[in-house]
């Protein structure tokens, strides 16, 4: 996709954003200290780091304001990642996007703005880093490229919090990460009564591989699997390594119905041709465990603790099979 | 202030991080961030702050990096170990 495309991508936005598992997270100090550092060099009152979500802007960091979200339609940002480039708003009182926008009328009563996109390497606008002012001003040459520099170090801190959630065998996400995107799952969930299911696989008689075969088969099968997961989920699934060869799958949005279609597609992937690791061909199979989110589920430990119990009444069934349940009351 | 002073200011603020065991899947993040640094560094000089602003400006940004970089390696490293519990 051309990168002119990526920016009316939305539904490929979003599931970047989601990739990096950072919406609704606690603050942060390199975040915040970013922030400040904004505030200061630009000498404006407020400076953010906000994300862009479906609906709504929500703040990594923000110096200057109480708020930690708005709604998306009175974002400034909104419009600052339909570009790849610097947004100036010199004057927002005398710019038809802005003039109308409670922000400006009302409280803080933004007056100028300096916004630049937050783009992923893979050309993503995930929101901005933006400096704003309660009065008009022209930001010149030289603080924006301050302000490109302080926008790179941000998108950095970006990329390390998720290398530091990235399981380095499988590219999947570690085990705290994905139990972290659980968590905020099930809190968004909460808020908004939206759908949403987890799937647990575990690869059936694994340790035969690594003990017959040898451990660089054993990371061959891994890998595949991982990948032939992958290849089956929504941009906005989050695959999972729990540890071992233990996977999970968090689907936003999916009903228990659509989580155990897709367990079944999963299963027939890993199962339909032999993965070859290190030199051999192996049949791999696997055995699922599915869960729709429910009242009863509070925590993402309790929402794995029923997928789990799933999971061994497949192995108990004779492994590559699936055993679901809907939602937990 | 000279145009070498930009990168000596970078060097001096990301000298902590050369003593820190950095495993490779990050390395390539330090390095993004140094040229982060140094832009950053160059565009102060661009913006007339003097010497001592752009040197407590850097070390400040470099600063909130180390903080989450050593976050990064815990976290790499918890992960490392629960791999080699596995049986």
């Amino acid at each position: 996709m051309r990168q002119s495309e990526k920016f009316h991508d939305e539904q490929g936005r979003l599931a970047a954003l989601r990739r990096y598992a950072i919406l609704d997270t606690a603050p942060e100090a390199p975040f915040d200290k970013l922030t400040q550092l904004v505030r200061s060099v630009l000498d404006v009152p407020i400076a953010a780091v906000s994300l862009i979500d479906a609906e709504r802007q929500w703040f990594k960091s923000i110096t200057g304001l109480t708020v930690c979200e708005t709604s998306r339609g009175v974002s400034f940002c909104s419009h600052a990642i339909q570009r790849n480039a610097p947004m100036v708003v010199p004057d927002a009182t005398l710019d038809p996007r802005f003039a109308q926008n409670p922000l400006v009328t009302g409280d803080p009563g933004i007056r100028s703005y300096l916004g630049i996109p937050l783009t992923t390497p893979d050309g993503y606008g995930l929101g901005a880093l933006c400096a704003i002012d309660l009065r008009p001003r022209n930001f010149d040459a030289s603080q924006i490229a301050v302000m490109q520099s302080f926008a790179s170090l941000v998108l950095n801190e970006l990329e390390l919090r998720q290398i530091a959630m990235s399981d380095g065998l499988t590219g999947a996400m570690t085990r705290r990460g994905w139990l972290g995107a659980a968590e905020r799952e099930i809190a968004r969930a909460g808020r908004h009564g939206t759908e949403a299911a987890i799937i647990v696989l575990d690869i059936d008689h694994f340790k035969l591989v690594n003990d017959v075969h040898g451990h660089p088969a054993g990371d061959g099968v891994l890998r595949a699997v991982a990948q032939r997961c992958r290849d089956e989920l929504r941009d906005s699934d989050l695959l999972g390594r729990l540890g071992g060869e233990e996977f999970a799958v968090l689907l936003p949005q999916t009903g228990a119905q659509g989580a155990a279609e897709l367990a079944e597609r999963l299963r027939a992937a890993i199962a339909a041709t032999p993965v070859e690791a290190a030199g051999i061909s192996l049949r791999v199979t696997a055995s699922f465990g599915i869960c729709a989110l429910g009242s009863r589920i509070t925590s993402p430990e309790g929402w794995l603790a029923v997928a789990d119990a799933l999971l061994y009444e497949a192995k108990a069934a004779g492994r590559n099979c699936c055993r679901s349940a809907g939602p937990a009351q | 202030m000279t145009e070498t002073q930009p990168q000596e200011v970078v060097a001096a603020a990301m000298q902590p991080l050369a003593e820190v065991d950095v495993p490779p899947a990050l390395r390539s993040s330090i390095e993004r961030h140094g040229q982060a640094l140094l832009a950053l560094a160059v565009n102060l000089v661009r913006a007339g702050l003097d010497e001592q602003e752009v040197r407590t400006i850097v070390d400040q940004a470099c600063a909130s990096y180390r903080d989450e970089l050593i976050a990064a390696i815990l976290a790499l490293r918890e992960s490392d170990e629960a791999e080699r519990e596995v049986p």
